[in-house]
């Protein structure tokens, strides 16, 4: 008995030691800052280019005649949610719900927020003042969402938790002006070290991600058309979505049911089976067609990129270093011989 | 004297994660709170609006941090149930005489690039969940007034029927000051799209039999209705 016990006290000790050897690994092992910053440059572009666009009807969606107005906007924030209904709710009729919009009302300040936002995402992209413009890109991002309710889909949800993660991390200790402009001071400093906060900043990225795929597969579970495998052709034939005409499929029943269920199932078991190393590239290899042709075949080019720029925070800072390398490589002029 | 050159364990962890005990407990315990409420965000808004009285209480522990971080809406319904398409045809008329004038949204040919028409398209399609989730004001049968169940069936339909008001009539001013139109009618607009069997039998996306109309709501500039 006594020797049952303890050899249970031992497993149980010996289980707890692993599974916080495990849990500091995981989130404290420092990392090669390459692939965050890698991630802040596609982000940054992403987050410039999608505001940038917001410039064209900026008054529009974000004045006091906006198509979705201050007043309609507060409403959708201050509804009972269902929470508050349901439950006994302690912050009922409270929102928690900010934006800079809540202060920039006039059209000169909504202006002036725009373009610091602006300049703040260019900064961001090419990396400098990294550490404090990821900080104001967040507040930007999340200013817009907060305000523009109506108007968002699934690229504003990524544009934001990626901005959120950016600023975890040292996303600019490589690939950005700062470590350009680090180096030219001291030109003996070497590459970027590894970091702590910068594997916590993926590590985040990567457990949002499997959140995000495990909720979308089985959200799927729940009408007739991922099962009877027309799913897929919901997106094609829908003449609003339609970018390129894909309804050949309509010819080849199998091929549009297998690629419904395909991406039901990848997207369900995308949590588990991303982890392993073995089968982590083929599943990144499926996110690729699979947001591309979200991009090409539905029109929605940034909604499909930004999903393969979160794919992004799974691939190893050696592959991104590799990859950047043999680019630059490739880009480089090859050296004239004198004749 | 140990001389041996192997690392002590206490080295290799130190490699490992280089934080001080106290930084990393107190880390760990944010990144949990953290990754459960990111969790929490799309588990507690359910399905079809069903949830679990445990999805309730966690959505309401974590409502004021998933509102702070913007992540209170995600439920990362991605193209869940694919379903026919939802635009706005709007009719303005102006006091001074002038003609009427027709526009539509989204409207690929005005709206672009793509973000842009997308955002549009977003306006319609919200405009439609609000209208159509909106129950109408009578309770169905077998709900007695004075009930708990009917009290929380008036609160969800008052909520919705606010809502959806506060959007086609945000979306009525907005025309009304762009154009100065006295007058705006909105029409919701719906297209379904061909089966595949449709397709193989030569009717196209586009065909007119797929779409149907109807009268959403008529403001004036006093932003009265006049019929739905």
């Amino acid at each position: 008995m006594n020797a049952a016990a303890a050899y249970l006290t031992s497993f149980l000790r010996a289980s707890y030691r692993d599974a916080v050897a495990g849990w500091n690994r995981f989130w404290f092992a420092p990392t090669d800052p390459a692939t965050l910053a890698m991630i802040r440059i596609l982000a940054g572009a992403m987050l410039l280019y999608t505001h940038l666009v917001w410039t064209i009807d900026l008054e529009a969606f974000f004045g006091p005649h906006s198509w979705v107005s201050p007043t309609a906007n507060a409403t959708f924030h201050e509804v009972p949610k269902i929470s508050e209904i349901m439950e006994q709710d302690p912050y009922r009729g409270r929102s928690f719900v900010w934006s800079l919009f809540d202060v920039a009302k006039t059209s000169q300040q909504i202006w002036a927020v725009h373009i610091v936002a602006l300049v703040t995402f260019a900064l961001l992209t090419v990396g400098l003042w990294t550490r404090v413009v990821a900080v104001l890109a967040w507040i930007f991002a999340v200013s817009y969402v907060q305000r523009a309710q109506g108007a968002l889909f699934g690229l504003d949800q990524i544009n934001t938790m990626l901005a959120m993660y950016l600023m975890v991390g040292p996303s600019g200790a490589c690939y950005s002006l700062d470590a350009w402009l680090a180096r030219r001071k001291n030109p003996r400093r070497g590459a970027a070290s590894p970091s702590t906060s910068a594997n916590i900043a993926i590590r985040l990225m990567q457990l949002h991600m499997c959140v995000i795929y495990m909720f979308a597969g089985i959200g799927k579970f729940v009408g007739a058309s991922w099962w009877n495998g027309t799913g897929l052709w919901g997106g094609v034939a829908n003449l609003e979505y339609q970018s390129l005409d894909a309804t050949w499929l309509a010819y080849w029943p199998h091929l549009s049911a297998f690629l419904s269920h395909l991406t039901v199932y990848w997207e369900v078991f995308y949590c588990v089976l991303i982890w392993p190393r073995a089968l982590r590239p083929w599943m990144l290899l499926i996110a690729v067609p699979l947001h591309l042709g979200i991009a090409f075949f539905m029109g929605m080019i940034t909604f499909g990129l930004i999903m393969l720029v979160g794919n992004l925070a799974f691939v190893s800072p050696e592959s991104v270093r590799a990859t950047v390398s043999w680019l630059f490589r490739r880009t480089r002029p090859a050296p004239t011989t004198g004749g | 004297m140990e001389t041996s050159s192997r690392p002590k364990a206490d080295d290799r962890h130190q490699a490992c994660c280089p934080w001080p005990n106290e930084l990393r407990i107190v880390v760990s315990l944010l990144l949990a709170l953290h990754v459960s409420a990111i969790y929490v965000g799309p588990f507690s808004m359910g399905a079809m609006g069903v949830t679990s009285p445990l999805a309730l209480t966690l959505r309401r522990t974590y409502r004021p941090y998933l509102e702070a971080i913007s992540t209170q809406y995600q439920g990362y319904q991605f193209f869940n149930e694919p379903g026919p398409s939802h635009l706005i045809r709007y009719e303005l008329e102006f006091a001074d005489g002038r003609e009427m004038v027709t526009g539509k949204l989204p409207d690929i040919d005005e709206h672009w690039p793509r973000l842009r028409y997308h955002r549009h398209f977003m306006l319609t399609e919200t405009a439609y969940t609000l209208v159509s989730r909106t129950a109408p004001p009578t309770p169905p049968p077998g709900l007695e007034v004075g009930t708990p169940a009917y009290e929380s069936w008036r609160q969800f339909r008052d909520a919705d029927a606010a809502l959806s008001r506060a959007f086609l009539k945000s979306y009525a001013e907005h025309l009304m000051s762009v154009h100065g139109a006295s007058l705006v009618r909105l029409y919701g607009i719906e297209r379904r799209y061909p089966t595949p069997e449709e397709v193989v039998d030569g009717i196209r996306p586009g065909d007119k039999r797929f779409v149907s109309e109807e009268l959403l709501d008529t403001f004036t500039i006093d932003i009265e209705v006049v019929s739905p």
